[in-house]
């Protein structure tokens, strides 16, 4: 009978035997981690410490991934203002009005293009009624900071050959920032020059990191994204007319709007977020339903004590 | 049910990629699991434990790591344009670094197992017949341990077929260059109405995926020993 | 079977090597001549350990190693050629064929690397040798155990090794299979004048190859040299005891029959009824039994089945470890060992007065005559 893989006697033998699996590799003592009491006890822990506070949210609000700063600022100022409780989730337009069409338990949605609302809205999933046109943004194209180069005249000038490399933007081809900054690009006549040198980017955030780091020598991107980040600089504005209004709408989801819901979206609407979203260089459209100058009633987010005046 | 060439263009690129992917992994692979199969060294674990990273951190941020180091101002980035002309970034070439780096455990890992398989003994009896270390390697321990290396190659490939966070991360998702099935899919899903092409592009990457692991299951069937 | 040295007489191997194993350091200086030499020693002796330093495939700690005049390692220089540069070939008891090769390809595999210059055997040469011809195609797992070992002294000695290291190789066979390749070792000895170092637990294994023997014990050479010379050394006794040759006689082929199984031989003037052997009239070779195996008895008995008496006085009782051994002087002078030791009981020693001087008839059966290999 042979003998399979005998050891030879000598520890010191030169190749290596085969060893265990558990002592070279963090797997072995991962597994081994969780197979003992205190693992199941660790991942216990953890669940009970996650679960409060999922359940504790009064207000879901689904917000296109550029309004992640502002909502968070204006969510906490309602905290202040109220106690009342909202979770804030950001995204992509499209995946956050996929997701509420699919049943996600959002209250308010806040999305960056009207394509998608009207998605929604054609799907049944919106409160109509509750529909407002809210904010508005202005493109700006950006640089690396330092790199100086401005620009003088915008239309029709050679600007494909004032900058290096590939000009960062959202996708064009679903992500709204990446849609207003294609017009804009084809109004400006700058399309042909540049279609081949594109960076589509998984959203206006993420061509702003490609511009900050600079992987690339341009961008196209919100001017509250070029406003946040210090380390671009703004090369130009884009004017209004190269692309389709950039207009956020705001609404509430059909079949989930309780109080709390309503308050908040009443809160959104009021002066004291108008502050904020100005701070962070969004426009403020007025209010196109006059209708909604009529208060909610009891609403203690913008009547009583403090005295806030709805718009 | 026929392609379209916008179809066919993601499909070759994604193989392309694929392909490419496993090519640059093998070396590497190969080498350090006869490494960490075959020597013992300080530090070892450590070392083991840096390069099955990719495996547990996100995709997302193996994309980033590699936009930090490979980026036309990384620290590689800039020496591999500036002195050998190669250019990663936004390149197709960047989708197979970034599914090679992401994919690299599972081929490390394979090889590795084939080789502490094979019996050291058989290394050290070719040794005394006059077989240098290189060819021990070659003409014993490779062919004894190939069935490990194809293992690798699959899974490397495979994953590459899937990769996405690291890939949109480092190469973003353009079309022509780095848009392989997994970003279309993506990028169909984001727009309303795109479930149709997205659907498509499922079946394509799912028929693709099976004919490659029944390919892979009737190479390794012919290659084993017993 | 040579006993004497090999024909040039140079030094064939030299060792000075020191190596820490887990229990003990293996400390070894010895130097063998051409020829064969065999290592003797209990498991866990460093038999192995010592082969794969003089193969490289261990560094000793400290020491040097020498192999026909060519310095394989020297610490104190610097000096370690790999084992690739050694030209040492190595048989294990696992043959370790290359499974995914066939046979050819095994055979070839040591070979074809070599320059010409340096091939000392032509295939076909040792193809006829080991009688492997008819398997050349076949896949090494379709080959029987005594095939396998075949094949793998084959792949060795086609490397043209200056050396030849077989750590039992014969130890997962079946005594059939066992005699029947043992003869193919005598070959490559006596043919191919290849010097071969012998690792085996079996002192009868051992014994068909050669009498040079080194009994190693816990990393120490405790005996070296012939064995009927060292066999009755106190550390190498109790070793020896265990397979059955305690006593050894040089003896020479008178007659044989096949027929009633018996052929005579003659001991120094006594003569001696062994098992058949077809060897020729004036043959000489060594016999052995077993200190078990022979009856005492005070003169010659009448009507016993047992064939074999040797008349002779005894010259020493000892107690080892509660077995009492005595010796017998019967004679036997030249080549092998003087006297015959004799295994009794304390009871045996007390009844029949078995001491110093006394006169006694050591009783063997035929079956209980073990033949050695020849003598040249």
């Amino acid at each position: 009978m042979k003998a399979v893989l005998k050891s030879p006697a000598s520890p010191k033998w030169r190749a290596t035997q085969p060893r265990p699996f558990k002592r070279n590799s963090p797997v072995g003592g991962v597994r081994r981690l969780l197979n003992g009491k205190t693992g199941i006890c660790c991942l216990l822990s953890a669940l009970v410490i996650c679960l409060p506070s999922s359940l504790a949210a009064k207000v879901v609000v689904f917000g296109a991934a550029s309004l992640t700063q502002v909502l968070t600022e204006i969510s906490a100022k309602a905290r202040q203002a109220t106690g009342l409780e909202v979770s804030v989730v950001s995204g992509g337009s499209g995946a956050l009005a996929r997701q509420i069409d699919q049943g996600a338990p959002a209250d308010i949605c806040f999305l960056a293009n009207e394509k998608w609302m009207n998605y929604l809205e054609k799907n049944g999933r919106l409160e109509s009624a509750s529909r407002v046109d809210l904010l508005s943004n202005r493109l700006v194209v950006i640089a690396p900071k330092g790199a100086e180069f401005k620009l003088e005249a915008l239309q029709g000038s050679a600007f494909a050959a004032l900058f290096d490399g590939r000009l960062a933007l959202a996708d064009p081809a679903h992500v709204p920032a990446g849609i207003y900054a294609q017009q804009a690009l084809q109004w400006l006549g700058w399309w042909p020059s540049l279609a081949g040198r594109l960076v589509p980017a998984v959203d206006a955030r993420a061509a702003l990191v490609y511009v900050e780091r600079g992987a690339c020598g341009a961008g196209v991107v919100y001017a509250t994204d070029a406003a946040s980040s210090s380390r671009v600089e703004v090369v130009a504005t884009i004017p209004m007319e190269a692309h389709e209004a950039i207009v956020y709408p705001v609404a509430l989801i059909r079949g989930r709007s309780g109080t709390e819901a309503v308050h908040f979206l009443e809160y959104l609407q009021s002066e004291s977020a108008g502050g904020v979203y100005r701070e962070n260089g969004f426009g403020v459209l007025p209010p196109k339903n006059l209708e909604s100058d009529k208060a909610s009633n009891n609403n203690p987010l913008t009547e009583g004590v403090y005295g806030i005046e709805q718009r | 049910m026929g392609l379209s060439s916008a179809e066919l263009e993601v499909l070759l690129l994604s193989l392309k990629i694929a392909l490419w992917c496993v090519a640059v992994s093998l070396p590497p692979g190969v080498l350090l699991g006869w490494l960490m199969a075959r020597r013992e060294f300080r530090g070892k674990a450590l070392v083991d434990g840096f390069l099955h990273l990719p495996l547990v951190l996100p995709p997302v941020v193996s994309g980033y790591v590699l936009l930090v180091l490979f980026g036309r101002q990384g620290i590689l980035g800039g020496f591999l344009e500036g002195v050998l002309g190669v250019r990663l970034a936004f390149d197709w070439k960047g989708a197979v670094l970034a599914s090679a780096v992401v994919g690299f455990p599972l081929m490390l890992r394979a090889v590795r197992l084939a080789i502490e398989a094979v019996d050291p003994r058989l290394e050290q009896v070719a040794r005394t017949l006059g077989a240098g270390r290189l060819r021990v390697f070659w003409s014993v321990t490779l062919p004894l341990a190939i069935h490990g290396v194809l293992v690798g190659s699959l899974l490397s490939f495979a994953r590459s077929l899937g990769e996405f966070g690291a890939t949109i991360t480092f190469v973003a998702n353009i079309p022509g260059e780095t848009r392989t099935i997994p970003a279309a899919i993506y990028t169909f899903l984001n727009q309303p109405g795109g479930e149709v092409a997205a659907t498509r592009l499922v079946v394509i990457s799912v028929v693709v995926a099976l004919v490659a692991l029944t390919a892979g299951e009737w190479i390794a069937r012919r290659t084993r020993r017993g | 079977m040579d006993r004497s040295a090999h024909s040039t007489g140079v030094t064939m191997l030299a060792l000075d090597v020191e190596y820490a194993l887990a229990e003990f350091t293996l400390r070894v200086k010895v130097e063998c001549p051409g020829a064969a030499t065999a290592i003797l020693g209990p498991s866990g002796a460093g038999k192995t350990t010592l082969l794969n330093l003089i193969a490289g495939l261990l560094r000793p700690d400290r020491g040097t190693v020498r192999v026909d005049g060519v310095v394989l390692h020297a610490s104190d220089e610097g000096i370690d050629l790999p084992p690739e540069r050694r030209r040492i070939g190595y048989v294990f008891q696992d043959d370790l064929l290359f499974p995914h090769l066939n046979v050819e390809a095994n055979l070839r595999y040591g070979y074809e690397r070599l320059p010409t210059a340096d091939r000392r055997f032509a295939p076909e040469r040792i193809i006829d040798l080991l009688e492997i011809g008819a398997l050349l195609q076949r896949r090494t797992v379709q080959l029987s155990g005594g095939e396998r070992q075949r094949v793998a002294l084959g792949r060795a000695l086609l490397a043209s090794p200056r050396l030849l290291l077989m750590d039992e190789p014969l130890a997962s066979l079946d005594q059939g299979l066992k005699s029947r390749i043992i003869p193919y070792l005598r070959h490559i000895h006596s043919d191919l004048d290849i010097p071969i170092i012998y690792v085996s637990h079996s002192v009868a294994e051992i014994l068909e190859l050669t009498a040079q023997v080194m009994v190693l014990k816990r990393g120490q050479v405790v005996a070296h040299g012939d064995f009927f010379h060292i066999a009755h050394q106190p550390e190498v006794l109790p070793l020896v005891e265990e397979y059955g040759f305690e006593n050894v006689l040089p003896v020479e082929m008178v007659s044989g029959d096949a027929a009633l199984g018996v052929s005579l031989v003659r001991c120094n003037g006594q003569a001696l009824k062994v098992p058949y052997c077809p060897r020729p009239v004036g043959a000489r070779m060594f016999v052995g039994v077993r200190a078990d195996d022979i009856i005492l008895a005070r003169s010659r008995p009448q009507g016993l089945s047992v064939r074999n008496m040797l008349e002779g006085h005894i010259v020493e009782v000892k107690d080892v470890e509660g077995k009492w051994l005595v010796y017998v002087d019967v004679g036997v002078e030249e080549g092998g060992v003087g006297r015959l030791a004799v295994k009794v009981t304390a009871e045996a020693v007390r009844e029949l007065g078995l001491a110093v001087g006394e006169q006694v008839v050591c009783l063997m059966k035929t079956h209980s005559i073990r033949l050695g290999p020849e003598m040249e």
